[in-house]
């Protein structure tokens, strides 16, 4: 790891213009520049919403503690669930993403307003080919995902991979 | 003939010869699969901590289908209630998923996944517990296959699903679910525990069926998806408290004990030391072990079958501590001797610097630095996967929505923490970090070390 892991905490909220919604989206953000080249060392597993790291978990712990980020709270409107909101403490300049990913803060301001159910199907698409090497991972991300595939969002999830250059690169079809 | 088992948590458990999916229960429990759950402990290495925690996943799985049953009731009752039809074929492939739920289980359970994990194996319990269940050459598929054709792959898929589908889903796998309900009363009687008390009656009598928003709350509104799951009336709302706080508790003074998680990881580290050895000439003296230990044969190159993983559980390991103890490699030899005798390594909780999340990061950082080499060769093994919030899951990432605890408010279902002061209160995650060193010395230089 060339940088501390709160660091890259740090780097991924003030990439966001200083705000970033929800755990999930942040788990996913992180899993998607490791792919590109972060280097962050995370290591991560499959949880119910994809690839999931709690090295990154601890990473945030250590952002709050060392004063760089701050997470919040806020609740959905119409059932009450709770989500994150982590905005930074003060500003952050270091380059973290550095020659590796030449346009990690454009990439992470476009995942940070991406749907978080679509980074979720992007990053769960990569693992399935890439990490456990599922060689028919249309048909294994729909069973796990179910109707979270549905209404293009799987689509769109595949054109957002393809995008950045990361497996799998094929536009599917709804 | 009907059968007949007691059980110290439900008392009679009875399958009953004139209902035909009873007797499916009792036979798939005759399979090899199954009845390797006996060798299989609920709780892993708890007995370390708690004598009494020997129950198995066997008994354990039993009482899941038991309460199976009970929630499958439940689901008739409110089906009525909503004029909807019951559907006994969907209710059906909950039953037997919820009798074989942990048939995938590895030994020592989450330690043996997260062995598997270091050896790039990323292949969940549930994932085991899928293609064991769909395995053409073992002994549960043709039982599913014979009771009705398609039901192997109906009840296999349940466990490939991140997200429930329908509420009959939800009894494997919701806040309420039979897993839940069976653990928390099986965990607290054998481990003896004061905590974990649930009103299991009062709650039965008040679940509700209604519809719950899937997806993961963000900030940008969206459709959210909708599935029905089991709620909670509003009377219901200290019963379902204490629910939670059972279940809190049980994770901060059971399963995440110190004793208990040091011992988890010396077997964790055993196990990897095992695998590193599988290619050597002279395998028995070096691990203790035959070429032809089941151990041996799932690590080996291509090992990872099903047929390989059925041939491990806990009494496997234990039963191999002593000739390992003998081993030429000093890590499996000593680990072996220590496992055998209860000589855990030293643990150093970073609670010991107070509560303050500022100063207890700075001190792991501190002794992360201060054992660096050690830390690599595992002389001292560094614990900071445990976090604990009010819907804790082991390794766990956020909660999934349907396993959140829903209340009615009025006739909407609204995540418990929107009306209870108490469970907000108990959000958001607290981790457990620990230091686990071989020796005294080390542990000692790591307290004195401490900066408060």
């Amino acid at each position: 790891m060339k940088h501390e892991p709160e660091k890259y905490v740090a780097a991924i909220v003030a990439a966001a213009g200083g705000r970033i919604v929800s755990r999930i989206r942040m788990q996913k953000i992180a899993y998607l520049l490791d792919q590109l080249g972060m280097g962050s060392e995370f290591e991560y597993t499959y949880h119910h919403y994809g690839p999931y790291s709690r090295d990154l978990d601890n990473a945030i712990l250590d952002a709050e503690a060392f004063d760089l980020v701050e997470e919040k709270f806020q609740h959905r409107v119409t059932d009450g669930a709770k989500y994150s909101v982590f905005e930074s403490s003060k500003p952050f300049e270091e380059n973290i993403f550095g020659s590796s990913i030449p346009k990690g803060k454009d990439l992470i301001k476009d995942f940070s307003k991406t749907n978080v159910t679509v980074l979720e199907l992007a990053a769960t698409a990569h693992w399935l080919l890439e990490i456990e090497k599922v060689s028919n991972w249309q048909v294994e991300i729909k069973n796990r995902k179910g109707s979270k595939t549905e209404s293009g969002r799987l689509e769109e999830a595949i054109e957002l991979l393809k995008k950045i250059n990361l497996k799998p690169s094929i536009s599917i079809s709804a | 003939m009907s059968k007949r088992l007691r059980d110290p948590v439900h008392g009679l458990i009875v399958f009953d010869d004139t209902v035909q999916i009873d007797m499916l229960a009792w036979q798939l429990i005759d399979t090899p699969e199954f009845q390797r759950l006996r060798r299989i402990r609920q709780l892993g290495v708890s007995e370390f901590t708690f004598p009494s925690a020997v129950h198995t996943r066997f008994a354990h799985s039993i009482g899941v289908f038991h309460n199976a049953r009970i929630l499958v009731d439940v689901i008739k009752r409110e089906m009525a209630r909503n004029k909807q039809i019951f559907e006994p074929a969907l209710a059906e492939v909950a039953l037997i998923a919820a009798l074989l739920h942990d048939v995938g289980h590895g030994p020592f359970s989450h330690t043996f996944e997260t062995v598997q994990s270091s050896r790039d194996v990323k292949k969940s319990h549930e994932k085991w517990t899928s293609e064991i269940i769909s395995n053409p050459d073992g002994f549960i598929k043709p039982l599913l296959e014979n009771y009705t054709a398609g039901f192997c792959e109906k009840v296999a898929a349940i466990f490939e699903k991140d997200d429930p589908e329908d509420i009959y889903h939800a009894v494997v796998s919701s806040s309420f679910d039979a897993d839940r309900l069976d653990y928390l009363r099986r965990d607290k009687l054998m481990t003896g525990t004061g905590a974990g008390a649930i009103d299991f009656d009062w709650l039965i009598d008040n679940i509700r069926v209604a519809e719950i928003e899937m997806d993961a709350p963000d900030e940008a509104p969206t459709v959210s998806r909708k599935v029905a799951t089991f709620c909670l009336t509003a009377k219901a709302l200290p019963a379902a408290e204490q629910f939670l706080l059972a279940r809190y508790t049980l994770h901060q003074q059971v399963y995440f004990h110190k004793a208990t998680r040091c011992a988890e990881h010396m077997i964790g580290k055993l196990l990897r030391a095992i695998s590193k050895h599988v290619c050597a000439k002279n395998i028995e003296k070096v691990t203790g072990l035959k070429k032809s230990n089941p151990l041996i044969c799932f690590f080996s190159k291509d090992g990872g079958t099903v047929f390989n993983y059925l041939a491990l559980d806990d009494s496997l390991i234990i039963g191999s501590l002593e000739q390992m103890s003998k081993a030429d490699d000093k890590t499996i030899a000593d680990l072996s001797c220590r496992m055998l005798n209860r000589k855990l390594y030293k643990t150093f909780d970073l609670a010991e610097v107070g509560v303050d999340n500022g100063k207890q990061r700075a001190n792991k950082r501190r002794i992360e630095q201060l054992f660096l080499k050690k830390i690599e060769e595992e002389v001292v093994m560094l614990d900071d996967k445990a976090s604990i919030g009010i819907y804790s899951e082991i390794g766990g990432d956020d909660a999934k929505m349907h396993t959140k605890l829903h209340i009615l408010d009025g006739a909407t279902p609204v995540e418990i923490s929107k009306l209870s002061d108490l469970i907000r209160a108990l959000e958001n995650k607290k981790p457990f970090t620990r230091f686990y060193f071989e020796n005294t010395e080390d542990r000692d230089k790591a307290r004195i070390n401490m900066r408060g």
